[in-house]
């Protein structure tokens, strides 16, 4: 049976699920429109290189159908946050292949940065929102691993303490403490950069 | 150079001669500044290219 793109928005992400597994593959179309720049910005912060970003993002999607394929996804758990620990997890084999924690970078090109397509934006107002951009991102990468892991799971992801507790293997106290530890130090890059 | 730091007490536990409205003052900053820069985050939302999506999509839905 075909459902139009608007009915698919209201089912939920179980249910698709239960769809696609049925044969209805195309729901896998809502599936991803639906969660895409949550887990996309997520990697992407994390591995702060576009290319990278959009290799592990389409390897974690394969993987997804693949799991679901083979019927090995369990229905008690939440989508979003099962997306996540695959993409997590592929995040971590990356930095573990390549021997290194993340740098920082500047150079990502403008593209990048383009979220907010501007037409008539001049020269001046455009490198100042570029700038602002590159600098909160340099400030949440010159947060400590841990810290910057709850901050970008928690804002960009929208998981909730006891899921990002569960994925990162710590209590939900520590995940609570480490995303006021990142706020905090969020809030003293900022002052540092007003006085600079 | 900043520092940045992370206690082995996180604040959200409560420390021996702590008082329960300092810590209640600090999570209200902490919220009210993290309210304050949710714009800027939400800025660096990105979404993957229509090429990526189109490659998943391909493996995903079997003609």
């Amino acid at each position: 049976m075909l459902r139009t793109p608007m009915k698919l928005q209201q089912f939920s992400d179980q249910d698709l699920v239960r769809l696609y597994l049925n044969g209805e593959e195309s729901v896998i179309t809502e599936l991803l429109n639906r969660h895409k720049s949550k887990i996309y910005t997520s990697i992407y912060l994390l591995v702060k290189d576009q290319y990278l970003a959009e290799d592990i993002f389409q390897d974690t999607f394969v993987k997804v159908v693949n799991t679901l394929r083979g019927g090995k996804y369990n229905e008690e758990g939440k989508f979003l946050p099962w997306v996540m620990r695959i993409a997590h997890n592929l995040v971590i084999d990356h930095f573990r292949r390549e021997k290194r924690a993340p740098v920082i970078t500047s150079a990502d090109g403008t593209d990048i940065l383009n979220l907010i397509q501007i037409h008539e934006e001049s020269m001046e107002e455009r490198m100042l929102r570029e700038q602002t951009h590159a600098d909160l991102r340099a400030m949440i990468q010159l947060l400590p691993d841990e810290q910057k892991e709850v901050l970008i799971m928690r804002h960009y992801a929208d998981l909730s303490f006891k899921e990002i507790a569960d994925l990162t293997d710590v209590s939900i106290n520590t995940a609570l403490g480490r995303m006021r530890y990142a706020l905090s130090n969020l809030r003293k890059l900022m002052k540092v950069k007003e006085v600079s | 150079m900043v520092k940045t730091s992370t206690s082995t007490n996180p604040p959200a536990l409560s420390k021996a001669g702590q008082t329960p409205a300092y810590r209640d003052v600090a999570q209200i900053e902490d919220e009210l500044f993290y309210d304050s820069i949710k714009p800027q985050l939400n800025q660096l939302i990105k979404a993957p290219s229509e090429a990526t999506i189109e490659l998943i999509l391909a493996h995903a839905i079997r003609k």
